[in-house]
């Protein structure tokens, strides 16, 4: 056996030295190398974790704030559509009490017109009558080729309008 | 042309002999503990392109462990173990196809001696990291276990049938160490005893092509190591139905 060892060079000596070389390195490498390295990698991956926890809240916030939109757009149609209503029922309101006032202050209007135009008429009717009345003097003073006196012409007057009125 | 079962032995330190299979070990932790300690150094959240490299070479090693182990805390807990196994089998190996490893030497009365021999060409290192491997399957075993179930493993006396059982564990715990030390021993002496002859046979060219089937077969090798040590480092910690 020792002889075959011997054969192979198989050493105690030297198979302890590869033993305790071996476990150095590893110790070596665990404190300089993959502790750190896992450390980093562990580090980094929390990172990303909580980036991607961070882009999904946020994912999820823009989907709240655009159906908060949507709601508050729809709300917004369905206030302006019945404030439009309010407001068409109000403006045919106001029309129609603008028209009546319109027509009431047109009646008034066209009564004093018309009150306007009778007092015309009665003042144009009295001028007329006194022009007609001096008129008829003076051709009845040029018939009688004489001054007609103050009674005369009252007594003529009064014919003459009476026959007017005929 | 000098072929030797056993690494040659340069010197002695205090009586301790030094082989140039263990000065090329030396050599090797040597270039790891430097990468570690530059790593360390420079470390940094925002990392450059030699820490993007480490990076993503050590995530991709720790997902193969992750994908045996189905368990990050496990893989954690055998990541020291299995990626120094790794690292150590592979930089060994390659370093090995550096010029002058085999070719540099002395000339001395008992004829040529190399300076530099390839790490894992000696028993020594392999049955080192054998023993180590398994060593460590056990003790894992037992804190993850308890003694009774672990030891129960191989001394179980609830029938003549689960005793020849445990029996043919125990056997496979002690052939798993010859397997271990004489598969990686076996393939990287071939690997430069090929190496060397063609070197003698053909110097030029007809060599490069094997070089490369080294670098695969040293990268191999490293990886089956690393592996069935994390394979039996699970079984080991996991528990019997």
């Amino acid at each position: 056996m020792s002889e075959l060892l011997t054969k192979l060079g198989i050493d105690w000596h030297l198979f302890l030295a590869q033993v305790v070389n071996f476990g150095i390195l590893a110790f070596l490498l665990h404190r300089f190398l993959y502790k750190p390295m896992l450390k980093i990698l562990s580090e980094r991956s929390a990172k990303a974790k909580e980036v991607v926890e961070g882009a999904a809240s946020m994912a999820q916030a823009k989907r709240d704030l655009e159906q908060e939109i949507v709601e508050t757009r729809n709300k917004a149609r369905k206030e302006a559509d019945e404030i439009l209503v309010e407001g068409q029922k109000k403006a045919e309101i106001i029309r129609a009490g603008v028209i009546a006032q319109l027509e009431k202050e047109l009646v008034l209007l066209k009564n004093k017109a018309l009150a306007e135009i009778e007092k015309e008429r009665a003042k144009a009717m009295n001028e007329a009558k006194n022009e007609l009345a001096s008129t008829v003097i003076l051709a009845a003073e040029k018939v009688l080729a004489r001054e007609v006196k103050n009674e005369d012409s009252i007594k003529l007057a009064q014919e003459a309008l009476s026959k007017v009125k005929e | 042309m000098h072929i030797s079962i056993a690494a040659e032995k340069l010197f002695n330190i205090f009586g301790f002999p030094v082989t140039n299979s263990l000065l090329m070990s030396w050599l090797a932790i040597i270039i790891l503990i430097s990468v570690a300690v530059y790593f360390k150094r420079t470390a940094s959240s925002v990392p450059g392109k030699f820490q993007s490299l480490l990076e993503m070479v050590f995530e991709a090693l720790l997902n193969l462990i992750d994908s045996i182990t189905q368990d990050r805390k496990k893989s954690e807990k055998f990541l020291p173990l299995v990626l120094t196994i790794f690292l150590f089998v592979i930089v060994a190996n390659w370093i090995s196809l550096v010029p002058g490893v085999g070719s540099i030497g002395l000339n001395t009365e008992d004829g040529f001696l190399p300076l530099f021999r390839p790490t894992n060409t000696d028993l020594n290192n392999t049955l080192a990291l054998a023993v180590i491997a398994v060593v460590s399957a056990h003790f894992f075993g037992l804190k993850a276990l308890g003694i009774k179930k672990h030891i129960g493993k191989f001394l179980n006396f609830k029938g003549p049938i689960d005793f020849f059982v445990g029996l043919l564990e125990a056997v496979g715990e002690v052939s798993r160490i010859l397997s271990f030390s004489f598969r990686l021993f076996g393939n990287m002496f071939a690997g430069e005893v090929l190496l060397l002859v063609l070197a003698g046979l053909v110097p030029f060219l007809v060599p490069i092509p094997f070089l490369g089937f080294e670098l695969f077969v040293g990268f191999i090798q490293a990886l089956v190591f690393a592996m069935l040590t994390l394979v039996f480092l699970t079984i080991a910690t996991a528990e019997h139905h």
